[in-house]
């Protein structure tokens, strides 16, 4: 093997070897930056440049400076898909989060159909929006749908309960589809994370006379510390992304009085439904502010990021 | 291979792969493709109809070979509009449906992107043989863009026994004052336990549709053709409020179908005992629903007025022709052929029960067919009698606006009218859609270009 190697740099390359070894690397990441120059940075510049300007139909577009931006903060419409998001954000996360930490504490024990248990939790998670919206939509019907007949079969009343058209249900109509959807997803994390607490710091505990409260709350939750903050943050950028359920499980509408807009939503119909792209790219640079400053908040409070944590 | 290509094989094979992918593109655009006219639609019923003059265009057109596509119609008006927007060539010929028509209209005339017709209509002598109201939506200042590909007629199909239980003659329902009357002998409670088991009408108090098709039956939109909005004029606002009433409060008359799924049993069921539709609706009903043969029948809209219009329209579909087409001269050929085809126009018919545009067709035997679907009624012969009385449409680049603002509009008054009562229903339309007015007035205000 050693004798290989004088035996090549005898011969002389088309490149000095220096220089390969230089190039070499961004030879190999240049197909990625291409593409991500292309397809991301060179978008994201664009609609930063897009968000100061005003279009009308293709050839028609005039700077306008801080216009989009004022008259977004004034606008009604945005208010309205801003609260409405935030009820989402936080209505689903602070119940996904228990919920799938509750599954995935349940699901860490030994008990029988464990594996069948985390497989059919985690499942809806694959389908995707598209196919729970149209799902959903059948479950909801008045009347007819099974959602309603459950009710009043079990309760006896609800049977003509309008859950997408009655401007108080709608939103909790949203968060159970996506409860049901991404709650499995997150019991993963939480059981992965379960399974790397150490067993001998419970057990010491358990031997202390620590109970299962104790336990559950002194071990278990700081260990699983990271994991909840990354999947709050992560749930949370998720949650203000939110389009494609309401989307589908109102018909492309916005439902009764606005109820159901999203910032998300707000900002197709702007740009793709009225064609004002300017003022569509001027809200998803604010909803960026937001998510980032909402995620960063997150991360400060819970502390979890620091060295010494 | 290392000493010629000095970054590795892999490397080389992407490379490799990415020029070869490349040429393969290169390549594509080299051939025939800039002499095929490419026909995309969102309905396949459309597309087949045209498949069997595809034959005769291409011998009429040596070198031209005609590509139909088939593209959902959402993510064909989006391929158009970014085409448009992006001065990359989409298809050659388009079918946009009427509710995203709109969008298409930004910006200077000059800039829309598609074929103005108005001139070829005219000394083509097509433009005659369509009832001229159904241009008006795929116009924009004064030009046409678009040929309909249908009229849309609306009546109300309603179920003859529910009505016959109630003791209502059809024949004695003349204006809508009529149809709220005998609506509210048809609304009732029939097991006795407080809730209403059968609703006289479908109306919707969550979105605009239904509001919208009796405001166009009294001949008026949501804007005058110069985009100036016409929500406070005082017709508009005794539309809202006689819809409200049969719409709203503890004492209507009308309610939702709770969704296209479950339409067919609550029809079934006599929740709901009469419809607004237009002729696809009815044939929709007959293809997907055949459950519901024989169950309802067909009559003439109430008018607002003694001797008034009897019918409205509802939905429709345009054909153009996109600008950045290289062959603009056989994409009009082709929707000449299309539209002087009798056979076209009848097969769509056929499949759709939509009532062909161009009145050459209408003397077609199969108008005359009896419909075993709604009980031996003449449907076809039904909706022509009907279309040219058909009201016009305005299409400009605000209406998807006005369209969600009036959705919450209809919310609120109904919303309104149930906790402050039908005392105050002509105040409470007038106060929603002063405030929706403002809504629409201010965006369009922001338009540094109108």
């Amino acid at each position: 093997m050693p004798d290989s190697i004088p035996q090549k740099r005898h011969k002389s390359p088309i490149i000095p070897y220096r220089l390969r070894r230089r190039l070499a690397p961004y030879g190999f990441l240049s197909p990625f930056l291409l593409l991500f120059a292309v397809f991301l940075i060179y978008p994201l510049i664009r609609s930063i440049l897009m968000a100061f300007t005003q279009s009308y139909g293709p050839q028609a577009t005039v700077f306008v400076g801080l216009e989009n931006f004022k008259f977004l903060f004034k606008d009604s419409q945005f208010w309205r898909a801003f609260v409405n998001t935030v009820y989402f954000a936080i209505g689903a996360v602070s119940i996904q989060l228990p919920l799938s930490l509750f599954l995935a504490l349940i699901l860490n024990q030994r008990i029988p159909g464990r594996n069948l248990l985390r497989f059919a939790f985690f499942v809806p998670y694959l389908v995707g929006p598209v196919f729970v919206g149209i799902i959903f939509t059948l479950f909801y019907t008045p009347r007819y749908g099974l959602f309603n007949q459950t009710i009043d079969f079990l309760f006896g009343f609800g049977l003509d309960t309008r859950w997408l058209t009655n401007e108080y249900l709608v939103m909790p109509a949203i968060i159970i589809a996506a409860t049901w959807t991404i709650v499995g997803f997150y019991m993963i994390f939480f059981l992965a994370a379960l399974q790397s607490i150490r067993k001998e710091l419970l057990e010491a505990a358990e031997v202390d006379g620590a109970g299962t409260l104790r336990r559950l709350w002194h071990i278990t939750l700081p260990g699983i510390k990271p994991v909840t903050v990354f999947i709050l943050v992560t749930s949370t950028i998720g949650a203000f992304k939110l389009f494609e359920l309401p989307y589908i499980l109102l018909k492309q509408n916005s439902g009764p009085n606005d109820s159901a807009l999203t910032i998300v939503m707000y900002l197709f119909q702007t740009g793709f439904e009225s064609g004002d792209l300017g003022y569509a790219s001027a809200i998803g640079w604010v909803l960026v502010a937001f998510v980032v400053a909402v995620s960063y908040a997150q991360i400060r409070l819970t502390r979890t990021f620091r060295e010494d944590a | 291979m290392d000493e010629r290509f000095p970054f590795g094989t892999i490397l080389l094979v992407f490379m490799l792969t990415a020029l070869a992918s490349g040429l393969t593109l290169f390549d594509r655009e080299s051939t025939d493709d800039s002499r095929v006219l490419t026909v995309a639609s969102f309905a396949k019923i459309h597309l087949l109809s045209y498949e069997p003059l595809l034959q005769q265009f291409e011998a009429e057109h040596p070198g031209v070979k005609v590509k139909l596509e088939l593209v959902e119609s959402r993510a064909l008006t989006q391929r158009v509009f970014s085409s448009f927007m992006s001065g990359v060539p989409g298809p050659d010929v388009v079918e946009i449906e009427i509710t995203h028509i709109g969008r298409f209209f930004s910006g200077p005339l000059e800039s829309i992107g598609f074929v103005d017709l108005t001139d070829r209509l005219h000394q083509s002598g097509l433009y005659d043989e369509f009832v001229p109201a159904k241009f008006q939506a795929w116009s924009n200042r004064g030009r046409i863009f678009g040929l309909p590909r249908d009229i849309s007629p609306v009546a109300l199909l309603y179920q003859p026994e529910a009505f016959a239980e109630s003791g209502i003659d059809p024949q004695s329902i003349e204006t809508w004052d009529d149809f709220y009357e005998a609506g509210k002998k048809l609304t009732r409670d029939l097991d006795g336990d407080g809730l209403i088991d059968q609703y006289a009408i479908e109306l919707s108090d969550t979105i605009s549709d239904d509001f919208h098709i009796l405001l166009l039956q009294r001949g008026l939109d949501y804007f005058t053709p110069e985009y100036k909005p016409r929500l406070e004029e005082d017709i508009f606002i005794d539309t809202l409020a006689m819809y409200l009433k049969m719409a709203a409060g503890p004492d209507r008359i009308g309610a939702p179908l709770p969704n296209l799924v479950a339409s067919a049993q609550a029809i079934r069921d006599r929740y709901i005992v009469s419809h607004l539709g237009a002729d696809w609706r009815l044939g929709g009903f007959r293809m997907e629903t055949p459950a519901l043969a024989g169950l309802l029948r067909l009559m003439p809209l109430p008018a607002w007025e003694p001797g008034g219009r009897r019918t409205s329209t509802w939905g429709g579909t345009m054909m153009g022709i996109c600008k950045s087409s290289p062959m603009q001269k056989e994409a009009w050929d082709f929707l000449k052929m299309i539209y002087t085809s009798r056979e076209a126009l009848l097969t769509t018919y056929r499949y759709t029960a939509l009532t062909p545009p161009a009145r050459f067709t209408w003397d077609a035997p199969e108008f005359d067919q009896p419909d075993p679907f709604i009980g031996g009624q003449k449907s076809g012969r039904f909706f022509i009698k009907l279309a040219p009385d058909v009201p016009a449409r305005v299409k400009n680049p605000f209406s998807y606006m006005a369209d969600q603002t009036m959705h919450q509009v209809i919310v609120r008054s109904c919303r309104r009218v149930h906790e402050e009562g039908y005392d105050r229903v002509r105040i409470i339309a007038a106060e929603e859609l002063h405030r929706a007015a403002k809504h629409i007035e201010q965006r369009m205000e922001r338009n540094p270009f109108l």
